[in-house]
């Protein structure tokens, strides 16, 4: 983030802060929608809700809000969550957020929203259901999940903080997670089915005053009590940490990024470079070499730059590693006058059809298979 | 008595400072494009309030409990920015369903992206692998994905891996395990969207194109 962008941010953020807290302290919830229309998003915002950085004049802090459908079923219990705090404690991060469903709906609706919790990564969570939200830092590219103790329990509210919670309150529970990065400022928080509750500004310390947590703890009574030292002791916090692959592309998809912190991949349609079957570059090449050498002389750390040629599953294995690697070359020669990285050396590689992006049984998928991709190691931040 | 009296003092002057600090950050929001700093309303207001103690944690709790559970439809389900009729696909059959536009948050480090799927009837099991890339094997969204135009930019939500290339998950929904007229609401996450796009295009398999506006942070 640039200089002129912070502070920007860290305004709008005051701005929630001081408005949401006067709503939620005075009781005005009409003011609580008001600021949000106005500031961010319309009523409905998960972060509508506005909320506060240590603030003391926010009572109860409230970052964001999202709903979460029961089982992901039309018709299922429609539950609010909210966001109370993202802080940062030695050697991890404490996700407080809260749960509840609308009075009058069923008690074993709870069961629902558990299942979704825990559903979607078992393996992470081990026996505590309730570890199963996740911090997302989508330009970091780095996805935070759940730090585990010795006995890979999930550093969480206990199970029995969930079961046997009343309709029309809200439960508070916590979740302890990796450390984040000290330049973060906001974070994306995804709870239930993925439900997103966007940009959440990242705060120190525990919340207080603390309770000890051995049973549902309605909102209100207090902030369940975290031993500061939990996060530093758990196991393995690496593993909690997760590399984010983010693609994208021009509208024609003609030039696809395939990017992680560790390495970027441009793919570019065969389609767009080759005549069928054929290993000559066409005109329109020379513009999306050119747009691959540029992402590589801005971005590449240097060292090996592979260039991978990959086909659909038309066709005979032998004739299809054979076709991609030709075409492979014929980027290469093409690539190689084109880039301004000292030290850089380019490998081919012709893969065939084993590694396909797409379903090789619709032409689009085919088509999108048919590619070759550039890989290079980025700088560091780029 | 006088604890008492103290207490409600100690409220009536915090809620004062609360207002006054809500009052000036509504003020100092208007414009909130400028790049200029502003005068940081937190900062006051950690000099000059006091601690919250759990009566008021609990006062605060009630209201929002109030604001968000008092009912069925004390949250209600949000109005759609944008519509479109089309097909969702459920045990390999196309049924008549809708696709809601709810928000697209733009944010300085990721979008995100609210949407809605509802069927006219009761339609169970979705396919899964109708709405979801041949990369991630989990009965996700990942190929839902969001066009800017005003960019020349197509995007996917993320994936990331727990441990090897056959154990993928996304930051995205899981698909609907049954439709009906309710819907079911659904957020994907997709990387920043540069400055000057004003309008998306999310692409749902089994629906055309939908456009909608972006709302920035």
């Amino acid at each position: 983030m640039d200089e002129m962008t912070w502070p920007a941010l860290r305004s709008r953020l005051a701005c929630r802060i001081a408005a949401s807290g006067a709503a939620v302290l005075l009781g005005v919830p009409a003011l609580a929608g008001s600021v949000a229309a106005a500031t961010t998003a319309p009523a409905e915002s998960p972060a509508a809700a506005g909320g506060s950085v240590g603030d003391s004049a926010g009572v109860l802090p409230v970052l964001g809000r999202t709903t979460i459908t029961g089982s992901r079923e039309a018709g299922g219990v429609r539950a609010t969550a909210l966001v109370h705090g993202v802080r940062r404690i030695p050697g991890g991060t404490v996700l407080y957020y809260s749960v509840g469903v609308p009075a009058g709906s069923e008690k074993a609706s709870w069961v629902s929203l558990s299942r979704l919790s825990s559903a979607r990564r078992y393996d992470l969570v081990g026996s505590t259901i309730l570890g199963g939200q996740f911090l997302v830092d989508m330009a970091g590219k780095t996805v935070y999940s759940t730090l585990v103790d010795a006995d890979r329990k999930a550093l969480a509210s206990p199970t029995s903080a969930w079961t046997g919670s009343e309709p029309g309150r809200f439960y508070v529970l916590y979740q302890l997670l990796p450390e984040l990065p000290a330049e973060l400022t906001t974070i994306d928080v995804q709870l239930g089915n993925a439900d997103i509750v966007h940009d959440v500004p990242i705060a120190d310390g525990l919340l207080e005053p603390a309770v000890e947590q051995k049973e549902p703890l309605p909102l209100g009574e207090g902030w369940p009590k975290i031993d500061p030292a939990a996060a530093a002791a758990s196991l393995e916090p690496a593993k909690s940490v997760h590399d984010l692959k983010v693609v994208t592309s021009d509208v024609a998809k003609s030039v696809v990024k395939r990017e992680t912190k560790k390495s970027v991949s441009v793919d570019l349609a065969a389609d767009v470079l080759f005549a069928v079957d054929s290993d000559k570059l066409t005109p329109a090449a020379k513009a999306k070499i050119q747009a691959a050498a540029t992402e590589i002389n801005n971005r590449s750390a240097g060292g090996a730059i592979q260039v991978v040629g990959h086909t659909d599953s038309t066709g005979t294995t032998a004739h299809n590693d054979d076709l991609s690697k030709r075409r492979a070359q014929a980027v290469q020669a093409a690539l190689q006058p084109l880039l301004q990285v000292p030290g850089a050396t380019l490998k081919v590689e012709g893969r065939g059809e084993r590694e396909p992006v797409a379903d090789n049984k619709t032409p689009a998928g085919r088509q999108e298979n048919r590619r070759v991709s550039v890989i290079f190691t980025p700088k560091e931040g780029k | 008595m006088t604890t008492m009296t103290s207490s409600v003092l100690r409220r009536s002057l915090f809620a004062v400072v609360t207002v006054l600090i809500g009052g000036a950050s509504l003020v100092a929001c208007t414009g909130d494009d400028s790049p200029e700093p502003r005068p940081s309303a937190s900062a006051s207001a950690d000099a000059s309030a006091p601690p919250g103690g759990t009566t008021d944690l609990a006062k605060a709790a009630e209201q929002v409990t109030q604001q968000y559970l008092a009912g069925p439809d004390s949250s209600p389900a949000p109005a759609a920015i944008a519509t479109v009729k089309g097909t969702v696909r459920a045990d390999a059959k196309d049924v008549p369903g809708t696709l809601d536009l709810l928000a697209v948050r733009a944010g300085p480090r990721s979008t995100e992206v609210r949407w809605r799927l509802s069927s006219a009837t009761t339609t169970p099991g979705l396919s899964t692998n109708y709405y979801n890339n041949i990369e991630n094997r989990l009965p996700d969204t990942d190929a839902v994905a969001l066009v800017a135009k005003q960019a020349n930019l197509r995007s996917l939500p993320g994936i990331w891996s727990v441990g090897s290339l056959n154990d993928q998950d996304c930051t995205c929904a899981y698909v609907p395990r049954g439709l009906g007229p309710a819907g079911v609401e659904m957020s994907n996450l997709y990387p920043a969207l540069p400055a000057n796009v004003t309008e998306v295009q999310l692409l749902v398999p089994g629906f055309p194109a939908l456009t909608a506006p972006v709302t920035r942070n």
